[in-house]
């Protein structure tokens, strides 16, 4: 079973009396351990469809579904749940909370978890030290470099084993070499960790580290291309093929 | 929820100016809404207490110094069946209206007043030393405090010269604003030198007589002799004396609350500025799985404990100033004192709690019911 | 200098509606307690004030001192008064303005009430007593008859009872005897007003005072050397006639002598208003912050193109003090609906809350002030970081 699943999926804004379609008619799946990039020009409804599938979003209409749960159907509450246990979010600009230190930020999602002080001591540790930060656990954002400041940000996204990680442009905002650390930090999670990965993009280069290629455009699916690495691109299905 | 609190502790301490004045506001706000409140605290301690003693005032009179009764009348007033015991005062004021600083001498027998004063507990100097001399005086804890009076000490006022022979504490309702003296020493001798009281204090067999009682030695004295009395229980004698001083008291309790909705203002506004400031912040907690509820608890927490921060400190700084400085408001020889109680201490406590939940409360849900999209946007 | 447009400031006002909705509810609750308690000390300090006329002299027995309503002197004093001090007493034809007055705390009850209250209680001349107390003017009814009495405008709050139930043909009972609401008078701002007034003869009868009166009041010839005139009270007191145990103090003085009772409470109040004006300071710069907080970069770049430092500050503080002046106006308006005028009853007497030009001009000083030192913290901070970084800041 694919781990997520997306029928006949719409998504339409209102802003005051116009309806702004973002989202026509779309299927998508994403298997368990894929890394897919999400790409398009602006409007094409790639961070909408992100965000729906992160659960910080509800669908005009169709079906979403993900690690078999009927998005859909769960209220504000049980979704808040949900995503605590199932969804890691990396966002373009960090987003970390300005008064806590590397530590305390990683920790926020474990603070929603049954675990014990030590236990979570212990998952901070060990998700700072793969991003290469356990010596800067006690500092804060502001004394961080951006680099910095997004490694941490992946820590606090994978440090409760999440099932599914969304990536927001997560290189938007660093500079080329941070940004190509960030993508091997990526890669890293799921080749060596078997993470599951949607990432959107509009920089091919970092669409590369990804093993597949979604396009949209205005809204719809226009082609979903697998990449293997070091491999001549394949082209597998187009949108109505 | 505790598992936050650090959260909670470093979004507060992460603002630190906004906190402080906060926090500030609130305690100056509720420092003044308890000030006001430890005065009716006071008067509430003289309208609820005991009323086990009758008062035997001379009628149509109300300032003590207008009421001027033969000291032989205690023998009558001994003789009305229900009387237990009759001690003469003569009551000199230094200022019958009402003031923050009056003085007021109890001029009694020496020799009967040990008998009627068990509660006195004495904080220096004792009984035989306020008995060996006439002009020694006994002064109440607050009184010596407020005037800096001690032991050894001699002091004139209101045109009386005494010497402090010892100083005590006492549980009874104003009591330790008295000065007591010996009634010789103050009681104006009449033309056939005859000393003069103020009033009586009547103690009963059965307080559950005391109006057929003061009946009867009102109509025993008018039977008797020319100068005629008003006997009522000791409640309704200190309720007649601060009658005037109701509007006053009613008035400050008003301001009490306005500063209570100041406060409420305050510490709203401070919400408000930190949930707007925390939009983004707010969405990426949700983003994290933190849920609506739990944002909106995250949020009146922290006004909360702004709002307890600023409780705490305005009511120890009440607390302090009461009694360091204990006050009194007193009119026509009857003081109302300004009561730092522990229910003052708690009341305080508990009032900017709430005050922190009703402040808190709308931007708090507002907080939680934010829309996560456009929030990060 | 170059200045922001005006209306800059005011607009950025709207920019957070919900804030600057609160901070001036905030600022007009303490601008309306301030004026609240000042109108408090000011119709105190007026009631005794305007009480007191330096023209009028007092004879009191000289143990009374500070409390008048306790003092008896002999009726004698009256005849006495006319005489001794005719050179310089007023004359209104050949009625001397001498006025006997016996003043006493009497048991008010009116209607059904078995609680009663205390009030002063007036006993007059009414041949003379108008000339003496000129502030006194009758307002509605009739000079009290026997058994009549006459109250003062003020005398329904002292009472606690509605303005009808004392009204003209109305019953109180005094020291349980009924007397007939004949009519009543005025005093502005003064303490008589508070009083009830009858025939001095009625009420030594009911009081069984047949001897004695509690002062007498003269008025003075104004044009007359006043050290002069009260050096001859006091040799008459002390030396002519030692025996009658006089003192003679002016009205004004005595009054005088009661404001200073009175020192520790406006002490008090005044002490309020500070604290007060405090908490208020806390939650204007409280805003200001904020709205600084949140604009370093919009600074940086107003600086950036040519504003100088200063026409942005003067900006903050025109919208700090545009916010507080509308809050004080709005809680002057309320506070002179809500509690000019209002009659508190106060230690044998009664006065009203006076919001006068003074209590405004407090009230409204230190609104404004509330707004102009709100922003004087954050507009120091606003400037501190060099241009290049605040344009940086997020």
């Amino acid at each position: 079973m694919a781990l997520v699943e997306i029928k006949n999926l719409s998504k339409v804004y209102r802003k005051g009396t116009q309806e702004v379609p973002v989202l026509r008619d779309l299927d998508l799946t994403v298997e368990a351990g894929e890394f897919v990039a999400l790409m398009g020009p602006s409007g094409s409804g790639k961070t909408t469809l992100l965000n729906l599938i992160a659960g910080i979003d509800r669908p005009t209409d169709g079906i979403i579904r993900v690690a078999g749960v009927d998005l859909s159907q769960l209220s504000r509450t049980k979704l808040a749940a949900w995503r605590a246990q199932h969804v890691g979010y990396i966002f373009q600009l960090y987003n970390l909370i300005p008064v806590l230190t590397a530590f305390e930020n990683v920790e926020l999602p474990l603070l929603l978890l049954p675990l014990s002080r030590s236990e979570r001591r212990k998952r901070v540790e060990v998700v700072l030290g793969a991003v290469g930060l356990l010596d800067r656990y006690d500092h804060y954002p502001r004394q961080l470099s951006g680099g910095q400041e997004q490694r941490v940000a992946i820590a606090r996204a994978i440090v409760a084993d999440p099932t599914i990680i969304v990536a927001d442009e997560p290189t938007g905002d660093l500079d080329a070499e941070t940004a190509d650390a960030t993508l091997a930090l990526l890669r890293r999670l799921n080749e060596e960790m078997g993470k599951t990965l949607v990432m959107v993009t509009h920089d091919p280069h970092a669409a590369a580290a990804a093993k597949r290629l979604v396009r949209l455009e205005k809204g719809a699916l226009v082609a979903s291309e697998l990449r293997a690495v070091g491999e001549e691109r394949e082209s597998v299905a187009r949108a109505g093929a | 929820m505790l598992k936050f609190l650090p959260y909670v502790r470093k979004n507060i301490l992460g603002h630190r100016v906004r906190s402080a004045m906060t926090v500030a506001g609130t305690a100056v706000l509720l420092f003044l809404f308890l000030f006001v409140t430890s005065v009716q605290n006071g008067l509430d301690r003289i309208l609820d207490a005991r009323d086990d003693k009758l008062i035997v005032f001379q009628a149509y009179r109300f300032c003590p110094s207008s009421s001027q009764l033969p000291v032989f009348y205690a023998d009558t007033i001994q003789a009305v069946p229900g009387v237990k015991a009759v001690l003469p005062v003569k009551v000199v004021v230094n200022n019958c209206r009402a003031s923050l600083d009056t003085v007021v001498f109890h001029g009694v027998d020496p020799k009967l007043l040990p008998a009627v004063r068990p509660n006195v507990r004495f904080l220096s100097g004792d009984w035989s030393a306020f008995q060996s001399r006439t002009d020694a005086a006994l002064v109440g804890r607050r009184i010596a405090e407020r005037r800096g009076l001690q032991p050894g000490q001699s002091f004139t006022i209101a045109g009386i010269t005494v010497q402090v022979a010892g100083v005590f504490a006492s549980d009874a309702i104003g009591e330790e604003n008295v000065i007591y003296t010996h009634l010789t020493l103050i009681g104006n001798p009449g033309s056939h030198h005859d000393f003069h009281a103020t009033l009586f204090e009547v103690q009963l067999d059965d307080p559950q007589h005391a109006t057929d009682v003061a009946a009867a030695i009102d109509a025993k004295i008018r039977e008797k002799y020319e100068v005629p009395t008003e006997t009522k229980p000791q409640k309704a004698h200190y309720a007649g004396a601060l009658a005037d001083l109701l509007d006053l008291i009613g008035m400050t309790r008003w301001l009490g609350f306005v500063c209570v909705g100041v406060v409420v203002v305050l510490v709203a506004n401070s919400v408000v500025m930190s949930a707007q400031d925390r939009v983004k912040e707010h969405a990426v907690l949700q983003t994290l799985g933190f849920s609506g509820p739990r944002v909106f608890s995250l949020m009146l927490a922290e006004s909360c404990l702004i709002s307890l921060a600023g409780g705490l400190l305005g009511t120890a700084a009440c607390v302090g100033f009461l009694e360091w400085r204990p006050m009194s408001l007193s009119t026509e020889g009857v003081s109302i004192d300004f009561v730092a109680s522990g229910t003052l201490v708690v009341a305080g406590l508990v009032l900017s709690l709430v005050v922190g939940f009703v402040a808190g409360a709308v931007p708090a849900w507002q907080a939680g019911r934010a829309e996560i999209v456009s929030s990060l946007r | 200098m170059r200045l922001l447009p005006w209306d800059y400031g005011v607009r950025n006002l709207g920019r957070r509606p919900v804030r600057t909705a609160l901070t001036a509810l905030g600022l007009g609750l303490v601008v309306f307690l301030l004026l609240v308690v000042v109108g408090f000390v000011r119709g105190m300090e007026l009631s005794l004030q305007q009480s007191g006329d330096p023209e009028v002299v007092l004879l009191h027995n000289a143990n009374s001192a500070e409390n008048l309503e306790n003092s008896s002197i002999s009726d004698e004093v009256t005849a006495l008064a006319r005489t001794e001090f005719a050179t310089h007493l007023v004359r209104y034809g050949e009625t001397a303005a001498v006025s006997p007055e016996l003043t006493i705390a009497g048991r008010i009850s009116v209607g059904d009430r078995t609680e009663g209250t205390t009030a002063v209680f007036r006993g007059v001349d009414l041949d003379r007593v108008f000339l003496v107390r000129r502030q006194v003017s009758l307002v509605d009814g009739n000079l009290p008859g026997p058994g009549e009495v006459l109250i003062g405008r003020l005398v329904p709050a002292k009472l606690g009872v509605t303005a009808s139930e004392v009204a003209v043909g109305q019953s109180i009972t005094i020291e349980g005897k009924p007397w007939r609401v004949s009519g009543r008078f005025a005093a502005p701002g003064t303490l008589l007003e508070a009083e009830m007034w009858c025939r001095v003869d009625d009420l030594k009868t009911t009081m069984k005072r047949p001897n004695d009166v509690s002062v007498v009041a003269m008025r003075f010839d104004p044009a007359g050397d006043k050290a002069k005139q009260m050096g001859y009270v006091d040799y008459f007191c002390r030396n002519r006639r030692p025996d009658l145990e006089l003192m003679g103090s002016r009205e004004s003085d005595y009054y005088a002598s009661l404001q200073k009772h009175y020192a520790p409470m406006r002490a008090l109040a005044w002490l309020l208003v500070g604290l007060v004006s405090i908490a208020g300071a806390c939650g204007a710069a409280n805003t200001m912050y904020a709205a600084v907080a949140g604009r370093v970069r919009e600074f940086a770049a107003l600086q950036a193109v040519g504003f100088p430092r200063r026409a942005i500050a003067l900006s903050l503080f025109q919208e700090s003090v545009v916010l507080a002046a509308g809050a004080t106006l709005a809680a002057a308006a309320l506070a002179l609906l809500l509690a000019q005028g209002v009659a508190i009853r106060f230690t044998m007497g009664a006065f009203s809350l006076q919001i006068d030009r003074t209590a405004l001009l407090v009230g409204c000083a230190a609104g404004v002030g509330l707004g102009v030192f709100g922003a004087i913290p954050p507009a120091v901070r606003a400037f501190r970081m060099p241009i290049p970084d605040a344009l940086k800041a997020t």
